[in-house]
C-alpha cells in the first residue's frame, strides 16, 4: 500500500483520477481486496483524527474477498475520518462493489466527521460488478455460486449474504431507469432487439460479468 | 453500451431518497451486521456438517 499526497499537474493520465484538494491525504487501495491490502487502510480509518481528509483511491483493483471488503466497509461506517473514495481507471468486482456502495449510500457526517462518499472519476473508467462467487478450494480455475451448495444450511446463509448484492444493483438498474422500460424486447424488420437494461439483468443473474462505463468530469 | 455519469446518478439517488429513510451510516451498518450475523450462522452450519465454510469472492 502506498499513501502519500496527491499533486493534481496537467498531465493526460492523472497521478488521482479524481480531483483531490492538497490537503486530503491519499490511501491507494491498490491490486487486490484481501486482508494485507485492507488492514493497512482499516487501522488508518481508525485511527483517523474526527474530519481528518481522506482519500482512498482504489487504483487497478481486480477485487477479492467479500468478508475483507465488508470489514473495510465496517471501519468506512465508524470512521471519524472525512473520507472520499476514488476510482482509477477501473475497478471490478469487490473493488466496483466499494465505490457503488457509498455512491448509493454516501454518509454525510456531521462537519466532516464521519463523512464517506464515492466522488467522480476525472478521466473515464470502467466498473465490473457480478454476483459473489466461491472458487474451489485447489485453485481458482473452477467456481460456483450460491445455488450450486447441496447443503441447504449453507445454501440460506450465502443466500443472505447475496441478497445485499444483490440489492445494489437492482438499485444501479432502477437508477437508470429499468422501471420504466416498456418492454423487455422489441421486434422489428424480422429481429428481435432486447433492451440494454435486460441484458443486463440477465447477465448478473446468469452470474456473468456487468460492465458499467462511467463518464469522466474532466474536459 | 451507455455511460453513466456519476452526479447524474448522485442526483437520482438525492431525488428519490425517502424523507424518513435512514441515513447511509445506519444503512451500511445494519447491512454489514446482517452479513456478518448470516457468516456466524453459516460458520456454524459448516461445523455441523463437518465441512469447510466457503470463502467468498468477487474478483478477477
Amino acid at each position: 500500500m502506498d499513501v502519500g499526497t496527491a499533486s493534481m499537474e496537467d498531465c493526460a493520465e492523472p497521478e488521482v483520477n479524481a480531483a483531490v484538494t492538497p490537503d486530503r491525504r491519499v490511501i491507494e487501495l491498490k491490486g487486490l481486496v484481501s486482508a494485507e491490502t485492507v488492514t493497512p487502510v482499516i487501522d488508518q480509518l481508525q485511527n483517523a483524527q474526527p474530519a481528518e481528509k481522506l482519500l482512498i483511491y482504489i487504483r487497478a483493483n481486480g477485487g477479492g474477498e467479500i468478508r475483507q471488503l465488508v470489514l473495510l466497509i465496517q471501519a468506512l461506517g465508524t470512521t471519524q475520518a472525512d473520507v472520499e473514495l476514488a476510482i482509477g481507471r477501473y475497478a471490478m468486482s469487490a473493488a466496483a462493489t466499494l465505490w457503488l456502495w457509498f455512491l448509493l449510500d454516501p454518509i454525510p457526517g456531521d462537519d466532516g466527521v464521519g463523512r464517506v462518499v464515492s466522488v467522480d472519476p476525472l478521466k473515464p473508467a470502467v466498473l465490473l460488478f457480478h454476483r459473489p462467487r466461491w472458487p474451489h478450494a485447489s485453485g481458482g480455475e473452477y467456481y460456483c455460486f450460491y445455488e450450486d451448495f447441496e447443503e441447504e444450511s449453507v445454501r440460506e446463509n450465502l443466500s443472505k449474504q447475496v441478497a445485499i448484492f444483490d440489492s445494489l444493483f437492482e438499485r444501479i438498474l432502477a437508477l437508470q431507469g429499468f422501471g420504466q422500460v416498456h418492454a423487455a424486447t422489441v421486434k422489428h424488420d424480422g429481429a428481435t432487439y432486447k433492451h440494454h437494461l435486460h441484458f443486463a439483468r440477465d447477465a448478473y443473474y446468469g452470474n456473468n460479468d456487468y460492465v458499467i462505463s462511467l463518464n469522466g468530469v474532466a474536459a | 453500451m451507455k455511460s453513466l455519469v456519476a452526479s447524474e446518478l448522485r442526483a437520482k439517488i438525492d431525488e428519490s431518497r425517502k424523507p424518513n429513510a435512514s441515513c447511509g451510516k445506519d444503512f451500511t451498518l445494519a447491512r454489514v451486521r446482517s452479513f456478518q450475523d448470516a457468516d456466524l450462522k453459516l460458520q456454524e452450519a459448516c461445523a455441523r456438517l463437518g465441512i469447510d465454510k466457503p470463502h467468498m469472492i468477487a474478483s478477477h
